[in-house]
């Protein structure tokens, strides 16, 4: 029998890994400009703030005046080193729970304060970071587990669970994206993505031969209709177990948010959709665990393989 | 016991998921949506992902033609993606489309030219968006997208 379960707790190391490096690129992309992002005489001042406080959420306006904090730009910066060591820690599994809380706390702080600047990509971190808040990612290629004297176990029955969490998470974030653009014309006729790479926002290097690619209709009809099937199938494709179907439909998946990050310049939305899809399904294409830095199983049961790699929806 | 605990912890809070995912509408109800901005504001669980739907649109540029020193005139725009702060100033611009918002994001932007040029003159400030040429106008003379002014204004400082 094969060492399924290896594969499938990497997934774990991945979303954990992988959350980690997006916060430090993201702290090393807003790092200077932190003043004019998050603060009270940023581009959001208190009369776009205030209104559209709510009490029971905890904002970093809302502690900069708790605290009677004068100098922002100190505490904003201290804020931001703070937010980038504990994403190193996380990053290499050190204190991994104590880190993960801090870091869900400065980002969950920064988003609720200014979730007018906030883009599709902040909304998925936050919820990967809940995840890796309180799934044991600590268990899996991680210092935390090296340096640990006693053996640390993830139950298989556990680790599925986690798995499927993600995976249905996941299903539901791609269907509903397909499905909400069901009704919008430019989705219908084929031309959404010619929309799309004519906005200014979405310029890149790649823009003017994307621009020329999609200029012939039936190109934007391939792309616009591709994309909108990827969303649409996705939930249901990903759990056929017939032939390479899995894995083609997760490479599919991938390349779309391989061109969302090229052709359109969205490259932290791209990877961290990259890190939610490899947390959830890629298992299904890591053949090559190192079995000596990963987490070591409860093998009591003989079952166990049979039982994950039955359950969690992936061909090993 | 514990294992219960998380299973239904875990199932409740996909059920939260689908319910703030917008792929069905549930309820206008203030105290529900009061419940899911609660939950959602500390976990994460519970956002839209009705991405560039139900149509992508045309995204809002702000232009801005600022006289520095009565001689030059500076030109700059916001919401083109250049940078993070622009990226995210973009955010603000496409969530509200009403005149009373370009007037208020107006102001702010008036205010960061005015930190940005300390010896500016008067700055007119216009909001509008890009509107591509057809797939054919493309083709045949490369045409490049035409900006539509929305709102404009001319701001100084004092």
């Amino acid at each position: 029998m094969k060492p399924v379960t290896f594969n499938h707790a990497m997934q774990l190391a991945v979303l954990r890994i992988g959350v980690a490096l997006t916060i430090l690129a993201k702290i090393l992309v807003e790092f200077d400009q932190l003043d004019m992002l998050f603060s009270q005489h940023g581009i959001i001042q208190d009369v776009l703030t205030k209104p559209l406080d709510v009490s029971y959420a905890l904002s970093l306006p809302k502690v900069i005046e708790f605290f009677g904090i004068r100098n922002e730009h100190l505490f904003l910066t201290g804020l931001y080193a703070v937010f980038g060591l504990a994403a190193c820690f996380l990053l290499f599994g050190l204190y991994t729970k104590i880190s993960t809380f801090i870091c869900l706390l400065i980002h969950l702080m920064v988003f609720n304060g200014y979730n007018l600047l906030a883009f599709g990509f902040d909304g998925f971190l936050f919820t990967l970071l809940f995840y890796t808040l309180i799934f044991p990612v600590q268990k899996v290629f991680s210092l935390d587990q090296l340096m640990s004297k006693k053996v640390q176990t993830i139950v298989p029955e556990r680790l599925n669970l986690y798995l499927r969490v993600l995976q249905i998470h996941l299903c539901i974030v791609y269907f509903t994206a397909g499905f909400s653009k069901l009704g919008g014309q430019e989705w219908m006729n084929g031309t959404a993505i010619w929309q799309a790479i004519n906005q200014p926002q979405f310029y890149t290097d790649l823009t003017p031969f994307v621009k020329a690619l999609a200029s012939y209709p039936w190109v934007s009809a391939l792309l616009t209709w591709g994309t909108l099937a990827v969303e649409l199938f996705f939930p249901l494709l990903i759990w056929v177990k017939w032939g390479k179907m899995q894995a083609f439909v997760l490479i599919g998946v991938l390349l779309m948010h391989v061109f969302i990050g090229a052709a359109m310049g969205l490259q932290m939305f791209a990877w961290i959709m990259i890190v939610f899809d490899l947390s959830a399904f890629g298992g299904i294409l890591f053949k090559w665990s190192n079995q000596l830095f990963l987490a070591i199983f409860d093998r009591k049961s003989n079952a166990y393989e049979e039982e994950i790699s039955g359950l969690n929806g992936c061909r090993n | 016991m514990k294992d219960k605990l998380l299973k239904g912890f875990l199932f409740f809070h996909l059920c939260i998921v689908v319910l703030g995912s917008g792929l069905m509408k549930f309820s206008d109800n203030k105290v529900f949506d009061g419940l899911m901005l609660r939950y959602s504001s500390w976990t994460g669980g519970g956002f839209g992902y009705s991405f560039f739907s139900p149509n992508v649109g045309n995204q809002t540029v702000v232009k801005t033609y600022t006289l520095i020193g009565h001689k030059t005139l500076k030109q700059d725009a916001f919401g083109t993606g250049r940078d993070i702060l622009d990226c995210r100033f973009s955010s603000v611009l496409h969530t509200f489309r009403n005149h009373k918002a370009y007037e208020l994001m107006s102001r702010v932007v008036a205010s960061y030219i005015f930190a940005k040029y300390p010896n500016a003159g008067p700055t007119y400030i216009s909001i509008g968006e890009y509107m591509p040429p057809t797939m054919s106008e493309y083709r045949l003379s490369r045409k490049k997208n035409q900006f539509r002014e929305i709102c404009n204004g001319t701001y100084t400082y004092k």
